[in-house]
């Protein structure tokens, strides 16, 4: 599946504006993020390895909070959307 | 026979040739227009997402339009700031506003606020609008709309842009979710980059802000489907559009079912300073570095480092480390010349305050450049400090 990198947070991926991962469930799409793109994870999880306050990530449009812990499944093909904050006006 | 033709409504011969083309659209009719003309929009900021909104919303009818701006009109803002022209650079952009709608129609009443909007005068400013368009710039002032728009019971339509994307959403409306149910906090404020950093494309605020105009005019007619749980996103590059949902938070702090914040807060603070533009939170990574002295001390010293500038062409053109050696490799291309630099050398990294180049740092490490240093404060501390011939930026 494909996870799109938001422009603002492209710096940290070396300007890379996507990239691949293969996933079951939406932890393992968070743990292929933490491998694939370390400095991007370290933006997106907090320590606890909670998503920040300021960012959220949206599995086929829902945001993973949101995904019940028995319905976490992911399907192949899915889309990953991060939504970072920005104030641009 | 459409139901709103049935009441008589109060449109003047004029108005109703003026606007004859929406009047014909059965979902406005003369009624909605007539509502159109007894309703007042707020837009907080006459920016790049103001200046759409303004200029579409006051040709639509919208009776009454306030517009809250603090800033005068630069040359700068021309590029994507469709309000404003040549001839108002200097003047405030409220009354830049106020000039230029009543030239599109005059029968607009304006009511200028050229104040920047605070925890003292924002509950007086926005009490009594029926919709607030957010065209703001920075974090303090978007939760700051936020709140009061979820106080005060008034739905506003969210806009914000960044380099080629933009996001578009109706937040307060009842029943609907907030800005903080999205964004619960507010991004560290020691963040690059800034929008005046990043840059914008011109026609993506007039993109989103006319998503804005789209959405207070549904909001005032009451139809079709308004951005109500739903985040738009729009990416100009690939020129796509996606949408994701969003759900009220019952814990949110001040939307949710036991609100902690029911009256305003200091949002700087909040926003712990985040004053200027900004966009992309990105806190600056910790990694070794050198500070513009010892950087001097040491070029003169015959341990001259590799001094690399990983910022973009045009900031080069603008200041640069050139004299010493220094090389422009952009942060984005930085890993396509890892192989034409030796991990054994001395090597100092710079940008224009020190954070992208924190980044590079941190990359470097990552593949064994045990010795490449962060020079803290980037070129503008170095201008500063140690050659004022050279312009900060
Ligand atoms: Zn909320």
């Amino acid at each position: 599946m494909t996870v799109r990198v938001p422009a603002p947070l492209r710096e940290l991926t070396g300007g890379r504006e996507q990239f691949q991962l293969e996933a079951r469930t939406v932890d393992e799409v968070l743990e292929q993020i933490r491998r694939i793109e370390p400095l991007l994870a370290g933006r997106l999880f907090s320590d606890d390895g909670n998503v920040r306050g300021f960012i959220n990530v949206f599995v086929d449009g829902t945001e993973i909070r949101h995904l019940e812990s028995g319905r976490r499944g992911v399907r192949p093909g899915a889309v990953v959307t991060i939504v970072p904050s920005v104030a641009g006006g | 026979m459409n139901e709103n033709e049935r009441e008589p409504v109060a449109l003047t011969p004029e108005e109703t040739l003026r606007y004859h083309r929406q009047i014909i659209l059965p979902q406005v009719g003369p009624q909605g227009q007539d509502r159109m003309k007894s309703a007042s929009i707020l837009l907080v900021g006459a920016g790049g997402l103001g200046s759409p909104a303004a200029l579409y919303l006051a040709a639509a009818g919208v009776g009454r339009l306030g517009v809250v701006d603090g800033d005068v009109v630069e040359l700068s803002n021309l590029q994507r700031q469709v309000l404003h022209d040549t001839p108002s650079v200097g003047r405030s952009k409220t009354e830049s506003a106020h000039r230029r709608i009543a030239r599109i129609n005059p029968d607009v009443q304006v009511e200028e606020y050229p104040v920047r909007l605070n925890s003292d005068n924002a509950l007086g400013i926005l009490e009594g609008w029926d919709v607030v368009v957010d065209g703001s710039d920075n974090f303090p002032t978007r939760y700051l709309v936020n709140d009061a728009c979820v106080l005060l019971g008034i739905p506003f339509v969210y806009g914000a842009v960044f380099r080629f994307e933009g996001q578009a959403s109706v937040f307060a409306s009842p029943g609907g979710p907030c800005y903080r149910c999205l964004f619960r906090d507010p991004p560290p404020p020691d963040a690059v980059p800034s929008c005046a950093e990043a840059g914008v494309l011109g026609v993506l605020p007039g993109l989103v802000g006319t998503i804005q105009a789209t959405e207070a005019i549904k909001l005032v007619l009451g139809i079709g489907d308004p951005l109500v749980g739903r985040l738009l996103l729009v990416d100009t590059l690939p020129m796509e559009f996606r949408e994701v949902e969003l759900r009220r938070d019952p814990g949110c702090v001040v939307c949710g079912d036991f609100p902690s914040i029911t009256s305003l807060i200091d949002y700087e603070e909040f926003c712990g300073g985040a004053t200027a533009p900004l966009a992309a939170p990105l806190e600056r990574p910790q990694v070794a570095e050198i500070d513009v002295e010892e950087l001097r001390a040491r070029l003169g010293s015959g341990r001259a480092p590799v001094i690399l500038d990983v910022r973009e062409n045009h900031e080069w053109s603008i200041s640069n480390l050139g004299p010493y050696g220094a090389r422009l490799v952009p942060l984005g291309r930085l890993q396509e010349v890892l192989s034409e630099l030796d991990p054994e050398e001395d090597l100092v990294i710079y940008c224009r305050t020190g954070h992208r180049s924190a980044i590079a740092v941190k990359q470097l490490a990552s593949v064994g450049f045990d010795r490449a240093l962060n020079l803290r404060g980037g070129i503008n501390e170095w201008a500063r400090k140690i050659d004022p011939s050279l312009p900060t930026y």
